[in-house]
């Protein structure tokens, strides 16, 4: 990975740090890498001693709890700026149509049997250009990913008077963001499909990245078999994802389960979470990390023991790994006060 | 080693790198780990940033090729700070030999 693409994924990775924290960081990490190319190492060295960019990015927003307040007011300007985006893209040639399709439902949250919110249903299509990224950030929204017989994208959202949405569609990235300053903390059940939920329609074949993330809500993908990169990052909500197969996936969640079935990653697949499990069943990948706390971590990988090198860090832990070496991939697992039962099927 | 010690004494050993000459990023990581214990790029910024909410260093910018490098320079409640060690170490010292003495057979 290049300087670049490195500090572009750590800046996304820390967007919930106030934006001044993040850039002084980001100038730190920046300096720390041009300053040791000029002592002659090669840049793509320097951004590897890293490490995994994740790993990273959660070790500093550990040490650093202050978070970034979610501002409705910025969200106004980067909607009049969109606005002006859109107007530029139609004469560039980018074709995007705002359909409203409107239906209304009622959500009712289970831990607050009298609260209901009102939902009217719009869609967003992005119809022509080739789409490389899709990137959704959502408050308090489940955000599933599924396949359709047309070749644009649409997104259905739930949408009401404490909902803000920017949309853009330019340079190949399709982006949602979407606010919610209801200040309401309505605690979904993880399968619940009454749950205000964005939808993205993808093309079956889509073979760009995904990176989503939302808060105190699920997220689920499956039936896509050509996705480059994806990133899923929630709390306190599970991450399900089935029938998938991508160059490399990122999960991370707290609080809740990660569920993957039939997943499978090209390059490598990584699940984070704490307090939940890591539930999987038949995946596959060449380089394989799976990290929660006080949970267990069970199911199946496809292929054999003796291919991968593994490292099984547990503390209080009881796990039917063992520490191996000379696998042509790799396999590591860490948890505390917890379980590991993983077993390889071919 | 504990890591409550640990984390104490590394911030003592930044100190004391820019205590000899102002520093920049980098070149404290050179110095703190080819003389005193490696330290990573990760660990050392919430160091510095603990220091400098503490009023022991304070930072400036120098353009230096094209770029802004940030150098970090120590104040006189640094200069303290780096002072005290020296003190807790003496008594650290003697509580050891005590440890050292009363263990010891009579000889």
């Amino acid at each position: 990975m290049n300087k670049e693409k490195f500090l572009a994924a750590l800046r996304r990775r820390l967007k919930v740090l106030p934006a001044d924290e993040a850039e002084r960081i980001l100038a730190y990490y920046r300096e720390m890498i041009e300053d040791k190319v000029e002592s002659g190492w090669a840049e793509e060295d320097a951004v590897r001693e890293y490490g995994n960019v994740s790993a990273l990015a959660r070790k500093i927003l550990a040490e650093n709890p202050n978070r970034r307040p979610r501002n409705v007011g910025k969200i106004v300007a980067i909607v009049l700026a969109s606005v002006c985006a859109v107007a530029l893209c139609v004469t560039i040639g980018l074709a995007e149509v705002l359909k409203t399709t409107t239906w209304t439902r009622t959500a009712t949250g289970f831990n607050h049997p009298g609260d209901t919110a009102n939902y009217t249903y719009k869609t967003y299509d992005a119809l022509d250009g080739s789409v490389d990224l899709i990137r959704v950030s959502a408050e308090k929204k489940a955000v599933v990913f599924q396949p359709w017989e047309k070749s644009g994208i649409e997104v259905r959202y739930p949408t009401n008077s404490y909902q803000q949405y920017d949309f853009s569609s330019s340079g190949g990235t399709v982006s949602v963001v979407n606010r919610d300053s209801s200040g309401k903390n309505l605690k979904w059940a993880w399968d619940d499909s009454e749950a205000p939920a964005i939808t993205v329609m993808l093309p079956k074949d889509y073979s760009g990245s995904i990176e989503v993330d939302t808060t105190n809500s699920f997220i689920k993908a499956s039936d896509f078999n050509k996705v480059k990169n994806m990133e899923c990052t929630t709390s306190n909500s599970a991450i399900s994802v089935n029938d998938f197969t991508a160059q490399s996936l990122s999960f991370q969640t707290q609080n809740a389960a990660i569920n993957l079935r039939n997943v499978s990653a090209l390059e490598k697949m990584e699940a984070h979470t704490q307090n939940a499990q890591i539930g999987l069943e038949k995946i596959s990948a060449p380089d394989i990390t799976l990290e929660t706390e006080n949970a267990l971590i069970t199911g199946t990988i496809l292929g054999k023991e003796d291919e991968y090198t593994i490292s099984a860090q547990t503390t209080n832990a009881i796990s039917n790994l063992k520490n191996r070496g000379g696998g042509s991939k790799r396999l590591s697992v860490e948890t505390t006060n917890a379980i590991i039962s993983v077993r390889f099927e071919n | 080693m504990d890591i409550q010690i640990k984390k104490g004494l590394l911030d003592i050993c930044v100190l004391a790198v820019i205590e000899r000459n102002d520093s920049y990023g980098y070149q404290i990581i050179r110095d703190v780990s080819s003389s005193c214990v490696e330290i990573s790029e990760s660990t050392l910024y919430p160091i510095l940033k603990r220091l400098e909410a503490g009023s022991c260093l304070t930072t400036y910018s120098v353009v230096h090729n094209g770029r802004l490098r940030k150098y970090y320079r120590i104040t006189p409640i640094g200069r303290e700070k780096i002072r005290g060690f020296f003190e807790e170490w003496e008594e650290m010292k003697q509580i050891h030999d005590f440890i050292l003495r009363e263990g010891k057979p009579d000889e």
